[in-house]
């Protein structure tokens, strides 16, 4: 019980301490509260980053099957053997915050351009007051294309669920890439404004993909092959 | 040779007031509680200014019937009130600067820290836990541990928990604050719970402030201090949080009970282990063959004991 008796009287003697000996005190706390505080952010780090993984088209050839994370704390509405649907439950909006991930088998001749072509012209006729922002060239983990295209458009909660609140503005950013013989689109939507507030949760399955600006890497032809799931599984994901 | 050792035996007159005004404030925090748990739909008719006002006006009495129990410890040699409060207000004002900063930018706390039981566990302690017990050392530290007036163990306890009375004021106005007012039956038993730990936790790195005023502590014994009082204080809202999740409702009664258990026992420890240290000192002393005047909170008023 040594520790308990230094606890009770830490100095063997009943010596006063000096006033240095204070300051160096205040020191040894400051550094140990800032020590904690560091922790604490690998503590955050965790939580935010904490996530499941969903393996679609498991069985494709020619590196076609794709694992894509999504947040731990959502909840998958629809999963099939090549895409799925997750949503944060607890989201801020009537509109949920929710990433899709679908698949389906590119078409003889068919560029990942054209695919982006059609999707925009099917998103354009299906959603109410369809609205393009951007679109821009990025790379997956292995320099694979990816079109990453972002827009908004307008949900009327009356419609959708009955609900008598105002319409809903929601944006949404869409990555298409081809993956083997499959075309992926990765679609990542919160109400407008929401979306800040879901950046990290959007984090968690764009860093699966390991999205990033395109680099001088990309303009070698030599690394814009498919995309290869192995590289992506072997990249720590 | 006479060392002014105080007998434990003395401490029986002094202890009845004692029991007496801690069953008093108890009461007075329980009144507090039913008072409006009684004017709950009251919340309905106010604007909303006028809520956060009664919300704000809820968050400082907790603290401030607690700051008149812990005062009410130290009545051998009571500290000046003026000390006392101008310790409080500091934390207070401290804390107010801090939160922000701390909570909301730094941290983000409120996106991540009750995700998983883990993120609440550790989180509570690494960042509301260290937090506070930084808050509160450098309060104290800056404020009045150089007074003449910090004159026993006792003291730390005292002067930590005003601090960390000032701290948990500070949540409780931005409880309020964040919920645009607050159910008026949960959101006073809330406080209540929530000063009980900040203060009784604050107690906690107080006997260490006081052990390290009056005499020389190795390097680790203040960090030690601060690293115990964020354990309790995490480890407290962690209990008090997950004890009350059963099914879809919260269980405020239940918590209440189990911060006044919770701040009793360790209270209760702090406060022999104060006495223990002041024993142990006049013991040295008594060996030394050197004077040693350090009171604690078994002296009587009338200091009829020598």
């Amino acid at each position: 019980m040594i520790w308990f008796d230094r606890l009770i009287k830490p100095s063997p003697t009943n010596e006063r301490p000096e006033p240095r000996e204070h300051l160096v005190n205040d020191l040894a706390v400051a550094v140990t509260v800032l020590f904690a505080f560091l922790l604490a952010l690998g503590v955050r780090n965790q939580a935010d980053f904490a996530s499941q993984f969903v393996l679609l088209n498991a069985g494709a050839a020619n590196g076609g099957a794709l694992r894509v994370a999504y947040p731990d704390r959502w909840a998958v509405r629809e999963q099939t053997a090549g895409g799925f649907t997750a949503l944060q439950l607890g989201s801020p909006s009537l509109y949920e915050t929710q990433v899709t991930v679908s698949s389906r088998p590119l078409g003889e001749a068919e560029s990942l351009e054209l695919a982006r072509f059609e999707r925009s012209l099917k998103l354009a006729a299906s959603l109410d007051t369809y609205r393009e922002l951007t679109a821009e060239t990025l790379t997956l983990l292995n320099g694979t294309p990816a079109i990453v295209t972002t827009y908004g458009f307008v949900v009327d909660p009356a419609q959708e669920g009955g609900a008598a609140e105002l319409p809903i503005v929601v944006k949404g950013e869409e990555i298409l890439f081809v993956a083997g013989d499959f075309l992926y689109s990765v679609t990542l939507r919160a109400d407008a404004l929401a979306w800040d507030a879901s950046a990290h949760a959007f984090a968690v399955v764009t860093a699966s993909l390991r999205l990033q600006p395109v680099t001088e890497l990309w303009a070698d032809p030599a690394r814009s092959r498919g995309f290869d799931s192995a590289v992506q599984n072997k990249g720590g994901n | 040779m006479q060392v002014p050792i105080r007998a434990k035996a003395v401490s029986s007159p002094t202890r009845s007031p004692f029991l007496r005004s801690i069953r008093l404030e108890l009461l007075g925090l329980l009144l507090f509680v039913a008072l409006f748990s009684l004017l709950r739909g009251i919340g309905s008719v106010l604007s909303p200014s006028g809520l956060i006002a009664l919300g704000l006006g809820m968050a400082a009495v907790p603290a401030l019937l607690w700051l008149a129990v812990f005062y009410r410890i130290d009545q051998a040699q009571p500290e000046p009130k003026q000390l006392v409060a101008r310790v409080y207000l500091a934390g207070l004002l401290v804390a107010a600067a801090l939160h922000q900063p701390i909570y909301g930018v730094w941290f983000e706390s409120s996106r991540w820290l009750g995700n998983y039981w883990w993120s609440q566990l550790f989180g509570g302690i690494l960042v509301t836990g260290m937090a506070s017990a930084a808050i509160v050392y450098a309060t104290v530290r800056a404020t009045i541990f150089a007074d003449p007036a910090f004159d026993e163990r006792l003291d730390g306890i005292l002067y930590a928990v005003a601090a960390g009375l000032g701290v948990a004021t500070v949540h409780n106005f931005v409880y309020v604050i964040q919920y645009g007012g607050v159910d008026l039956q949960i959101g006073s038993i809330r406080m209540v719970v929530d000063t009980l730990g900040y203060a009784s936790m604050a107690g906690v790195l107080g006997y260490f402030i006081g052990q390290a005023r009056f005499e020389k502590t190795p390097l680790y014994y203040l960090p030690a201090g601060v690293t115990l009082s964020a354990i309790l204080t995490g480890l407290y809202f962690f209990l008090i949080d997950r004890s009350g999740r059963e099914g879809l409702h919260a269980e405020p009664w239940r918590d209440l009970a189990l911060g006044i258990f919770w701040t009793l026992l360790v209270l209760g420890a702090v406060s022999w282990l104060v006495r223990r240290a002041n024993e142990e000192s006049a013991r040295v002393a008594l060996l030394a063959g050197e004077p040693w005047v350090a009171q604690d909170d078994s002296i009587p008023p009338t200091g009829a004991v020598q």
